[in-house]
């Protein structure tokens, strides 16, 4: 921006800045607290009756108690500081609606100011050999312009640019009217509010003969180095040095020790003098100054700033007071400052992270990312034009991955609306930091769009484009407004005869433009980018033919001429004759972009993943691209076209396959063959090692073992991930099952043969998920144990009779409901009676070290361990088989379980209190019945759906689960592009999709649902369902927090609550859903186990289960809609995932309703086991596993929520209502007992 | 036990360091007499304070962490001393993490299936769960 002079002070300021450490002050806000001021003198007189409590806003005492601020100040100037900054932090009307005292601000803020200023002046007068100036507080506001506070709703903002700019300038106008000296926007956490307010200033200082003189100053949170918004250090200096203040520093936040490197690097890459003014330290409440730092310690680490020379103003921030400052002072003023440097010539743009183009012959070529433009790619206009925002994030993200170095982002498009496209999607990037890192190209031929966009964007970004189209003064107003947001600007050569289309007219356009912008406007050249349009060659007309080569040379003159600016263009518009021909198209951007850069292009927005390599392009084409490109012979463009037509659709394929591991030894074909999954060949292999070593188990303890020892190296080692392992199983199991009849045999003829380890695993009884299970089996088959694998709902008494008959080594009991915790003490118990010493192995998702130490181990003399996941089983098992290992590890194991036990013994005397259950129901949540919304469904009654498909419910799908199921730590979809686990992720997330179609294809499984909506009330803690007479069909009874809470206002929630009481007239409805995707899973997975492939039979169980999940989410939706609520939902899978939509489906046994025995009320009222072939086992598992079942709550309020610790009051309060003894309470809710119950 | 001049000297220099806006004078006492030693006050008052910085609107802090405390099986007390271990954790790792990464790490290791069928005493439970799971966040 043209530049006009320092006021008076200001260039003062600069020269004293020149010669020595200039001193700012310390904290108010500590030293305000030293006045222990009440309510009464925030208030003073003029706001006692004001209707919110004032105390807390300090900057009001200017008003109520100027004479505490005055005092604070002159303490400051006294202790040596030259520079005091106004009581102005929260000075804005945004800051003080907190208050409701907008109308007070700009009185605030001219109070504060003179306050300041009459300090400065008093002091001045007492002591004239010192200088002191006013600098005027600008902090950050307590809202966000680049952050949603809204996590459901990223594109939401709660305050404008518009609004922020129009808040500032207010202030500015009062600390000037006020008598500041400098301008201090200082704390900035969000660089776009920082943004906000040097567009303010700029604004104050249109049309005034001179500047005040502004300092910024920015906040580094925490220990990534970041600002809040997420930008780096130099991202955040390369956004905002267009405001070409006096200073840039940091403040607050952190102690000097942290801020240290943050200040080194701002001072490196600043070409302006540095401030920097800490807190004490962290606060201490122990220490007594209640921070980390003394004066002289925060003096001592400022002294090693000055000394290395980072700094030229200093001061201190939370926690500081006139005693740092005193220190401060003594301790650095002999200090010499700081040199300001100048910097390379560059053009610094920013993302989150900065991107510098330097101007060196040797610099790389930048591309500009294209696809997400609506004009350019019609994917991402129908996207657009669809409102499906998050799938054209995608895009952009893809670009970036593919090494766009800036993404253009386009909304032209004339049934659009174009501002509010761009500041949605704008605002959407900003909440994604693998997008939003790059800087951005903000790119329309509206002028409202381009400032709408810049209003969004905290980076420094690069507007496309302006030009002399509409006249020179057009032309320099939307230049000054583009530098006032700090942009870089494209120009195109354009002017008011047109476009140009010649190497000279390129040029003297481009020429004439710069000399404007540089001499007339006060642009830095270095924020110019030249576009002298690229256009269409080949196009059969004669005039065309010289376009590649005018755009080249027209480069090459602009570079000569324009020093310091840029030059770029869209390079796809070279190719469009050949829309359709992508191999033709390719090639001629590569070729076309070899040449332009060696004539000095910068950048091209191209599409970042669809550049050939040079090199690579087929030498017969690139010499016709080239022809073209260079104009090199008159028929050049029939000879492309010819060729272009030759090679049309044809494609690239890769037919080798690699074989060459074939012609490894023996133990290196079966190695490899394990490790990577490669069945082909596998049994022929075996057969061979066979006939080698005679002895078959010889075979699977040799090569076989040797290549799972592989396996497990790299399993144990995190470079393999589970599935892999499965994958290598499934080979080694294949090996192992052609063996088979030959181990037999073996065994008839030598009864003294040695055989495997044996491992007998079952699910526990009355449970029946198996996945867990089935992936230890796998894991331990693979490393030599012979695995009998009982399958589910296993009795204790099966459990015995195989271990015996099998004469097992070790007994795996696997379970994942909390009666299957019971039945595994159960099994501890008979195992003792009946004299077993085989070590047990426990497992399952509702397992735990703590449990089995706590509850199964003491019944049991052997050891009883439990084991977390598939990749401890191996080393566990290890353990216990070797003799020389295994008395050391089960001593060990039971000290370690003692342990464990007693440090839960002494956590029970410390547990949460709870009140008493009267007291809970007391404090229960309570609506305005009368009032509250409750929606009528379509019908009611139970009703059984048989027309959904497959299909339907694959939208519905949460892959999360699926994952986790494989071990593979992560959220879908951030999972497929994790650094450790991604690639891995991605084959399995293929591989599950293959068969996921498969299984829709052949209509392997049939969902059935069933659904329940009842009228219904509570009366106290139950819920009364209703026939359409009115008799009731039954009650479900639920239990209440009584957990004691920190909050006044938190309730102890029942879901009872969400429904109307009998005693409010209102007819409520409860509804009740039970779904399966039936035994067709397990069948399916049993086709897969019968081949020994374990691999796609854990996946079609774990595909099974995503989609009885998806089928409730489906049918949830579904149901809403029956309510007629649902009907004006638009939400994405995601949204359905983080549940955004009204309404709950609790299921019993988990945290809102902890007790399973509920189940069998929803069983019987649904009907489940006749209307969609599901049971309850004898412990309320369901039965196929595949199934969900739940309650539905419609409350417009309804949440999930932990019930938690109950009382023996409400557990005898319970049983008497559900009809069951206290004791069988006590039983199934064991884990929610806030007492120990009689024995 | 703190001792009651101990405990209004650390009240009132914490006081002295944030805004009432971000935390009232009762919610502070909450947190303070929720502590077992004024070392347990001090980390957790720290952990705050940065996140009061971090945050435009501070108070959004508190009512998240009492808001989840209210939710959890826990006492703010048990919360307290949980946020004492995890941190002591980080120390050992050389790591730093936000105060509400970390409470969003305790939710989770109380609504892990672990905790579902025992109850554990807390430190325990995330001592176990940062034992086998480590902590992912920053």
């Amino acid at each position: 921006m043209k530049t006009i002079p320092l006021t008076s002070s200001g260039l003062e300021l600069v020269e004293t800045l020149n010669q020595r450490l200039v001193f700012l002050d310390g904290a108010m806000g500590t030293m305000i607290q030293r006045y222990k001021l009440t309510e009464e003198d925030y208030r003073g007189d003029r706001f006692k009756d004001h209707h919110l409590d004032l105390k807390g806003n300090n900057d009001l005492l200017s008003i109520t108690k100027p004479e505490v601020i005055y005092a604070i100040h002159t303490q400051y100037l006294e202790a040596g500081s030259d520079i005091i900054e106004t009581n102005t932090f929260s000075g804005t009307q945004i800051a003080q609606a907190d208050y409701d005292l907008q109308s007070v601000a700009y009185e605030i803020n001219k109070k504060s100011a003179e306050l300041a200023k009459k300090a400065c002046l008093d002091f001045m007068a007492k002591h004239p050999d010192r200088k002191c100036y006013v600098a005027g507080a600008l902090g950050p506001t307590n809202k966000t312009c680049s952050i949603s506070p809204d996590v459901n709703n990223p594109a939401y903002r709660a305050t404008s640019f518009d609004e922020l700019v129009e808040n500032y300038y207010e202030q500015i106008c009062a600390l000037v009217e006020g008598g500041v000296d400098i301008l201090l926007p200082e704390t900035t956490f969000d660089t776009l509010n920082l943004k906000a307010a040097i567009f303010a200033i700029e604004k104050f200082h249109e049309g005034r003969a001179e500047r005040f003189p502004i300092m910024l100053s920015v906040t580094i949170t925490d220990a990534s180095g970041r600002t809040l918004s997420g930008q780096t250090v130099e991202a955040f200096w390369n956004s905002v040095s267009h405001a070409r203040p006096i200073s840039v520093g940091i403040n607050c936040a952190l102690g000097a020790k942290e801020m240290r490197p943050y200040i080194e690097e701002l001072s490196q890459i600043s070409n302006t003098f540095i401030s920097c003014y800490p807190n004490a330290g962290l606060p201490n409440p122990l220490s007594d100054t209640g921070y980390d730092e003394k004066p002289e310690d925060t003096s001592y680490l400022l002294k090693d700033f000055a000394q290395s020379g980072f700094i030229n103003i200093v001061g201190g921030c939370c926690g500081t007071t006139p005693d740092h400052i005193r220190a401060i002072v003594s301790t650095l003023k002999d200090i010499k400052p700081r040199k300001k440097h100048s910097i390379t010539q560059a053009l610094r743009l920013s993302g989150l992270e900065p991107l510098t183009i330097f101007q060196d012959q040797n610099r790389p070529f930048y591309m500009v990312g294209e696809r997400t433009n609506v004009t350019g790619s019609p994917r991402f206009a129908k996207l657009i034009k669809n409102g499906d925002f998050e799938a054209a994030l995608d895009i952009a993200r893809s670009q970036v991955e593919n090494g766009a170095n800036i993404i253009d982002i386009n909304f032209d498009e004339g049934l659009l609306d174009s501002e509010a496209s761009m500041t949605k999607f704008l605002n959407l990037v900003a909440s994604e930091p693998d997008i939003c890192k790059v800087p951005i190209m903000i790119d329309s031929s509206k002028w409202s769009v381009i400032e709408a966009g810049l209003k969004c964007i905290q980076g420094k970004g690069i507007v496309n484009s302006i030009s002399l189209k509409e006249g020179e003064e057009k032309f320099k107003e939307h230049a000054k407004i583009i530098s006032r947001y700090g942009a870089a600007i494209v120009v195109m050569a354009f002017d008011e005869q047109g476009q140009a289309a010649s190497k000279e007219d390129k040029v003297r356009i481009c020429q004439r433009a710069y000399r404007i912008l540089t001499e007339e406007v006060g642009v830095d050249p270095t924020d110019i980018i030249f576009d002298p349009n690229i256009l269409t060659v080949a196009t059969g007309i004669e005039e065309h033919n010289s376009y590649a080569v005018d755009f080249i040379e027209a480069v090459r003159e602009i570079k000569k001429t324009c020093p310091g600016a840029l030059t770029s263009g869209g390079v796809s518009n070279i190719s469009f004759s050949f829309r359709g021909n992508n191999i033709v198209r390719e090639a001629m951007h590569s070729a076309f972009l070899f040449h332009a850069i060696k004539a000095g292009l910068d950048m091209g927005i191209v599409n970042a993943g669809m550049l050939e390599v040079y090199e690579n392009i087929d030498k017969e084409l690139l010499i016709r691209v080239e022809d073209v490109l260079l104009n090199r012979n008159d028929n050049a463009t029939e000879a492309l076209v010819d060729y272009a037509e030759k090679i049309k659709g044809s494609e690239k394929k890769k037919t080798e396959i690699d074989e060459k591991w074939r012609h490894g030894t023996l133990d290196e074909r079966i190695t490899h063959a394990i490790v990577k999954g490669v069945t082909t060949y596998i049994e022929a292999d075996t057969e061979e090692a066979r006939q080698e070593l005679q002895i078959p188990l010889k075979v699977i303890e040799g090569p076989l073992m040797n290549g799972m020892r592989v396996v497990g190296d790299l399993f144990g080692s995190g470079k393999m991930f589970l599935p892999q392992v499965v994958k290598s199983a499934r080979v080694m199991k294949q090996a192992v099952a052609y063996l088979q009849p030959f181990m037999e045999e073996e065994k008839r003829r030598n009864a003294n043969a040695r055989g495997q380890s044996v491992f007998v695993i079952a699910t526990v009884k009355g449970d029946v998920h198996d996945i867990g299970k089935n992936i230890v089996s796998v894991v331990l088959a693979c490393n030599g144990f012979k695995v009998i694998d009982l399958g589910v709902m296993v009795s204790c008494e099966k459990i015995i009779d195989e271990a015996k008959k099998h004469n097992a080594d070790i007994v795996g009991l696997s379970g994942l409901i909390t009666p299957s915790l019971d039945e595994m003490i159960h099994v501890a118990k008979e195992f003792q009676r009946s004299g077993f010493t085989t070590p047990i192995l426990i497992g399952g998702a509702t397992t735990s070290k703590a449990h089995t130490a706590i509850k199964i181990a003491e019944h049991y003399d052997s050891p009883i361990v439990h084991v977390g996941d598939a990749s401890l089983v191996v080393e566990v098992c290890s353990n216990l088989i070797n003799p020389e290992k295994r008395e050391k590890f089960a001593i060990e194991l039971k000290e370690n379980q003692k342990r464990l036990k007693e440090r839960f013994q002494k956590g029970q005397s410390d547990a949460s209190r709870v009140v008493s259950f009267e007291d809970a129901k007391e404090n229960k949540l309570i609506s305005l019945w009368d009032k509250i919304d409750i929606p009528t469904p379509t019908y009611t009654g139970v009703k059984v759906y048989n027309d959904i498909s497959l299909e339907d419910l694959v939208p519905y799908i949460d892959w999360s689960p699926f994952f986790w199921t494989w071990e593979l730590k992560g959220t879908y979809p951030k999972i497929l592009g994790h650094d450790v686990y991604g690639h891995e992720a991605k084959k399995l997330f293929n591989d599950a999709n293959k068969l996921l179609e498969r299984i829709i294809a052949e209509k392997r499984f049939t969902p059935k649902a069933v659904v329940g909506l009842f009228k219904a009330n509570s009366i106290g803690d139950d819920v009364e369902i209703y026939n359409d007479n009115g008799s009731v069909v039954d009650t479900f009874h639920f239990l209440r927090q009584q957990k004691e809470k920190v909050e006044h206002g938190h309730h102890h929630m029942s879901l009872a609550d969400f429904i109307a009481p009998k005693s409010s007239n209102r007819t409520d409805y409860l509804g009740a859903f039970a779904v399966t995707m039936g035994q067709d899973v397990e069948n399916f997975a049993k086709h897969f186990e019968k081949i020994n492939d374990d691999y796609n039979a854990i996946m079609v169980k774990a595909i099974g289960d995503r989609l009885a999940e998806a089928l409730a989410e489906y049918l949830h939706k579904r149901v809403r809609d029956e309510f007629g609520f649902g009907m004006d939902e638009k939400f994405s899978n995601e949204d359905l995932i983080k549940e955004l939509y009204r309404g709950i489906r609790p299921a019993p046994g988990y945290p809102a309703c902890p007790d399973h025995t509920e189940k069998e009320i929803l069983w019987k009222v649904l009907n489940a086991n006749e209307n969609i072939g599901a049971t309850l086992t004898e412990n309320f598992a369901m039965n196929p596993p595949s199934s969900v079942s739940g309650l539905y709550f419609n409350h417009p309020d309804a949440k999930y929520f932990t019930v938690g610790n109950i009382g023996r009051d409400q557990i005898e309060d319970y049983a008497k209502r559900k009809g069951m003894l206290v004791k069988e309470i006590e039983r199934w809710l064991s884990p929610n007992l806030d007492y120990e119950p009689e024995c | 036990m703190i001792d009651n001049d101990q405990k209004k000297r650390a009240f009132e220099n914490a006081r002295a360091s944030v805004s009432l806006k971000d935390i009232s004078d009762e919610e502070l006492t909450k947190i303070l007499s929720s502590c077992a030693s004024l070392e347990q006050f001090s980390i957790i008052f720290q952990y705050l304070f940065k996140a009061f910085k971090s945050n435009p609107n501070g108070h959004s802090v508190i009512t998240k962490f009492f808001t989840m405390v209210d939710n959890s099986s826990y006492s703010l007390a048990e919360w307290i001393e949980t946020i004492e271990v995890f941190h002591k954790w980080l120390c050992g790792q050389k790591r730093q993490t936000d105060f509400l990464k970390m409470i969003g790490y305790l939710q989770c290791s109380d609504l892990a299936p672990d905790n579902r069928e025992v109850k554990h005493d807390f430190k325990d439970l995330v001592s176990d769960m940062l034992k086998t799971y480590g902590y992912v966040g920053k």
